[in-house]
């Protein structure tokens, strides 16, 4: 019913835009700024698009996602500048490294204050709206529009908070019945529908999908019923001795712990699970590791297919609605994750599972169809991009770099060449680190250090370098800082690692405890 | 017919006494050849254990626990039994005659390879009072643990090692499975069925894992998985290791049907093994050598033992126990009397298990009138020479005290286990009046069991220096 009802409405949006299109076509075209929608999930890493190769390319469910790269430009190496959700959020708006944003972990709040992309292309004609998870913890600011998840938000009944009942106590909240990316497609749809044909947009949709806990909706409840999923060559990584690692990582088996928790008492664990109770604690740990491996998997993937379908509705309503043309498509993910490689799951981590985003672009307009892209752009480059396209000029502050001419295929000369990369939510198991990549190599510092930081473990690690080449090993599976081979590349990495942290201004002057770290091992 | 006329009066005397209702289910789990420090709980870094270290945790761990003996058939038949070796003559495995005759200087005490039918095991015991017995497992005994007291075999039957690890299993008491079963596993199955099956009634299984005896038989990926991790100085053997792991996730298995149908109160789960590690593929370090011999890596074995509703977890005992207390623990247990005619060597455990106080000082012994020789091809030192695990004697443990004694030369040694659970420095010379007393100890509770002691000289033995 829904969507019989909407694609009238639709076809009437169509009908209207031909109409006034008609009378002036030209000009419009010409002067009309592009509107912007970026669609972005949650954790949905590029293992699991199908467009990035991998061992799950030929079993996720990604006709939308190919739809939109075969119609435009896919990036290969998008980085994220702090792979976790609300620091990474909260980089995509401001365009500034965690140490400029003040957003730095899970617990940090983004200040209304904080100059951010809506901001500034609301105050330049653009209608904005934010749609689906937020996580920033205080209220959207410089948006027409919002309609944000609580939090984390929950996949079954989310319930969404708007500027009518923001400051209000939770029962005034509204509940959505139906699923999470359903009902986030379905906000932003409405909301296209209600704004003016005659100015520019700015929409973010962003989907609590595919986080933990990975669910989907009863439609994919059969898909990979009967199959297994190949497993990724790392699964069976299970220790630090493997790779050379100082630390231990998330594994597999923290899923499994967590599975068992939910299982053993679904009322009190923070999130629900699909197909519980799930068990793995009679099995071997190959068993026990195969086991939630393939759970897990599929859930994701599950979870991916319901944010493809989703992108194909908004695709649809673009295209019927006439908007296409002069509307920019972005998907994205907020970071990585990894999906069973070196046996772990979560993110944070700058290894590439969990560093990269993965990235397209459609805007016929000016972007080639079809074509990758192996420049390194970073997530502060985001707003750059908007605001280049808004034909606004970008303000000092934001750190990041427009890519829009790489995207025609014209990379300029002085195109960035390294990414600079720190996660700051120390834990032993995931140590606070920082590191660059270049298009050959990795060099990671993990200090070790919780810093003043929320959320972190005062329990510190023993600093540890961690060095990776890229092209004889692009699955990072052999720390080769100690490989004498690389002895002269690493300490050129080091000087371009202290020249990056200088650049974006995060040299930990105002940590003692680091700056005796970092004077010991700089060389 | 002397032991059917015992049963039959054992049982009158049951059931004029009345059974009690709550006798406890007893699961006795024993790892063939498992090492005192083949467990992440006693010590290992390679080996992987989580679902034994958590038994561990939640019941009563000792440090000092002992075998009746260094190698499988002569412990298992102290521990049905509840005898010493002297007096039902299981001193060794096969022939005591192992070894080079040319080596050996003298005639060592014929061995005895079957359990005699005059013995009356704890399983009888059990199973005239009332309990369902089982066995699962490797037997090793005779023919089949049918004939000893248990209503159930799976699996057992006189070998000491399964023939494959991976169905078929050639083994007349098993039913082969798939092509590739792993018979951990299998023995598992049995005994989560025979869980199921009996959970309303009282029993005892004896599970008696084959593994982690030879011939090494891992599960592929596991083997693979430990082939990646750093191996410790003396664990790291990648198959021995995953088959560790494989059995302790059987044991996980079994404690988890057990708590799933909710006996863990009214179950006294025994988790153990028969005799020390197999040096040449798990070293035993800090204890001196391993299987066969009769320093500490040969007999010292881990012991966990777990009753939710009776024994305190998180519980740690130094005291020295052997695998003979079990069947007096047993027979405390279950309120019966122990018998006129079969002596028991050991003492009930309840004071300790359930924290009410201490055992009669005693001491432990081991006679061991018999060669057992030195794995081929591996030369490696055995404690006392390079080509027996060890040669005919007797040791003795009193207190801190370890006392051995070989007949072919006399020899006496003694040590400090406190300051020297390594057995390196022979105190004899240095304490004579406590050898002496100790020598004493040894020589009466020889001469109490009648334990012979061989003196014939071997007319094949070449003296060689």
């Amino acid at each position: 019913m829904r969507t019989n009802k909407l694609s009238y409405i639709t076809s009437i949006i169509g009908l209207i835009i031909c109409f006034a299109c008609a009378s002036d076509k030209k000009e419009i075209i010409e002067d009309k700024k592009p509107n912007i929608l970026f669609i972005m999930s949650d954790d949905h890493t590029s293992q699991a698009w199908g467009i990035y190769d991998g061992v799950l390319k030929d079993y996720v469910q990604n006709q939308n996602i190919e739809r939109l790269a075969n119609q435009g430009v896919v990036l290969n190496n998008a980085f994220c500048t702090n792979s976790i959700c609300v620091p990474s959020r909260a980089a995509i708006l401001t365009g500034q490294y965690s140490n400029k944003n003040g957003v730095y972990t899970l617990s940090d709040a983004l200040n209304p204050d904080s100059l951010n992309i809506a901001k500034l292309l609301t105050n330049n004609g653009y209608q904005s709206a934010i749609i689906g998870k937020w996580h920033l913890k205080k209220e959207p600011s410089g948006f027409d529009y919002y309609n944000i998840l609580h939090d984390q938000g929950r996949y079954w009944d989310p319930i969404l908070r708007t500027s009518e009942n923001f400051h209000k106590d939770p029962e005034a909240w509204d509940v959505h019945k139906g699923f999470s990316t359903d009902v986030i497609t379905d906000l932003s749809l409405k909301w296209l529908d209600t704004i003016s044909k005659e100015q520019p947009f700015l929409l973010m949709t962003h989907f609590k999908a595919t986080h933990e806990p990975f669910d989907y909706p009863e439609r994919f409840n059969d898909l990979y019923k009967d199959i297994d999923i190949p497993e990724p060559e790392s699964l069976f990584d299970f220790s630090t001795e493997t790779t050379g690692r100082s630390f231990i990582g998330q594994q597999l088996e923290n899923l499994s712990w967590r599975y068992e928790q939910a299982s053993n008492d679904p009322d009190k664990w923070w999130c629900k699970y699909p197909g519980l109770p799930f068990y793995t604690n009679e099995m071997d740990s190959i068993t026990a590791r195969k086991a939630v491996y393939q759970k897990f998997v599929k859930d994701f993937m599950r979870s991916g297919a319901a944010i493809d379908d989703n992108i194909g509705r908004i695709l649809d309503y673009l295209e019927t609605s006439g908007l296409a043309e002069n509307t920019i498509v972005i998907y994205t993910a907020d970071q990585g994750y990894f999906l069973g490689e070196h046996g772990f799951f979560d993110k944070r981590l700058i290894y590439d599972e969990s560093l990269r985003m993965p990235f397209v672009i459609r805007y016929p307009k000016e972007i080639p169809a079809g074509k990758r892209i192996d420049d390194i752009i970073l997530n502060i480059d985001f707003p750059a991009l908007f605001a280049d396209y808004a034909g606004v000029d970008l303000p000092s502050s934001m750190q990041g770099e427009s890519f829009r001419e790489n995207l025609k295929g014209q990379t300029p000369k002085d195109w960035r060449t390294t990414a600079y990369y720190r996660y700051w939510q120390h834990y032993p198991v995931r140590p606070g680190h920082f590191g660059i990549r270049n298009a050959n190599y990795k060099l990671a510092f993990f200090y070790g250090q919780a810093l003043d930081m929320t959320g972190s473990s005062k329990e510190t690690t023993v600093p540890a370098w961690e060095f990776y080449d890229m092209n004889k090993d692009p699955k990072e599976n052999h720390n080769a800082y100690n490989d004498p081979e690389y002895a002269e590349i690493i300490q050129e990495m080091k000087i371009e690692l202290q020249k990056q942290r200088a650049i974006y201004g995060d040299t930990d002057s105002k940590y003692p405890e680091m700056q005796e770290i970092l004077n010991e091992v700089w060389n | 017919m002397k032991k059917e006329l015992l049963l039959t009066l054992l049982s009158l005397f049951i059931l004029t006494s009345g059974i009690s209702q709550d006798k406890p289910n007893i699961v006795y789990i024993n790892i063939d050849d498992l090492g005192w420090t083949d467990l992440a709980c006693y010590g290992s870094s390679y080996y992987e254990t989580p679902n034994i270290d958590r038994l561990k945790a939640m019941g009563m761990q000792f440090t000092d626990a002992y075998a009746s003996a260094a190698n499988c058939a002569p412990s298992r038949a102290g521990l049905l039994s509840g005898q010493y070796s002297p007096r039902h003559g299981v001193y060794t495995v096969n022939s005591s005659e192992r070894g080079k005759a040319t080596d050996r200087k003298l005639i060592p005490i014929p061995n005895t390879n079957t359990l005699n039918d005059s013995i009356i095991t704890i399983a009888e015991v059990l199973k005239k009072s009332g309990y369902i017995t089982a066995s699962m497992g490797k037997w090793h005994l005779g023919e089949d643990p049918k004939s000893q007291g248990f209503d159930i075999n799976i699996g057992g039957t006189h070998a000491g090692h399964p023939k494959s690890y991976f169905s078929p299993y050639k083994n007349k008491n098993l039913e082969d499975g798939p092509i590739g079963e792993y018979l951990t596993d299998r023995l598992t199955n049995e005994a989560i069925s025979f869980l199921n099956t009996y959970k309303t009634d009282t029993f005892f299984l004896y599970m008696t894992y084959y593994t982690v005896h030879t011939p090494l038989g891992g599960k592929k990926d596991l083997i693979q998985k430990y082939q990646n991790k750093t191996a410790s100085q003396h664990h790291n053997n990648a198959t021995y290791a995953a088959m560790i792991e494989a059995m302790d996730s059987n044991v996980g298995r079994l404690i988890n049907t057990l708590e799933e149908l909710n006996l863990t109160d009214n179950t006294l789960i025994i988790f153990t093994s028969d005799n020390g590690g197999l040096q040449h593929v798990s070293g035993q370090q800090p204890l001196k050598y391993g299987k066969g011999a009769y320093y500490e890596g040969g007999t010292r074995v881990p012991l966990i033992i777990r009753w939710d509703a009776k024994i305190k977890a998180k519980t740690v005992s130094k005291t020295p126990v052997i695998n003979l207390d079990f069947y007096p623990t047993f027979l405390e247990l279950i309120e019966q009397q122990t018998f006129n005619d079969q002596i028991l060597d050991g003492q009930s455990l309840l004071p300790i298990l359930f924290d009410q106080g201490k055992i009669k000082d005693r001491s432990l012994f081991w006679h061991f009138p018999i060669y057992l020789q030195a794995i081929k091809g591996l030369n490696i030192n055995t404690g006392r020479d390079s080509n027996f695990r060890t040669r005919p004697g007797s040791t003795m443990r009193y207190g801190k005290w370890k006392l051995h004694q070989y007949f072919e030369d006399a020899a006496i040694e003694l040590y400090d286990l406190d300051k020297d659970i390594s057995e390196t420095t022979n105190l004899a010379q240095k304490h004579p009046i406590k050898t002496r007393k100790l020598l004493k100890k040894l020589e009466d509770w020889r001469a109490k069991t009648e334990a012979p002691i061989p003196t014939e000289p071997n007319p094949k033995y070449i003296k060689t220096n």
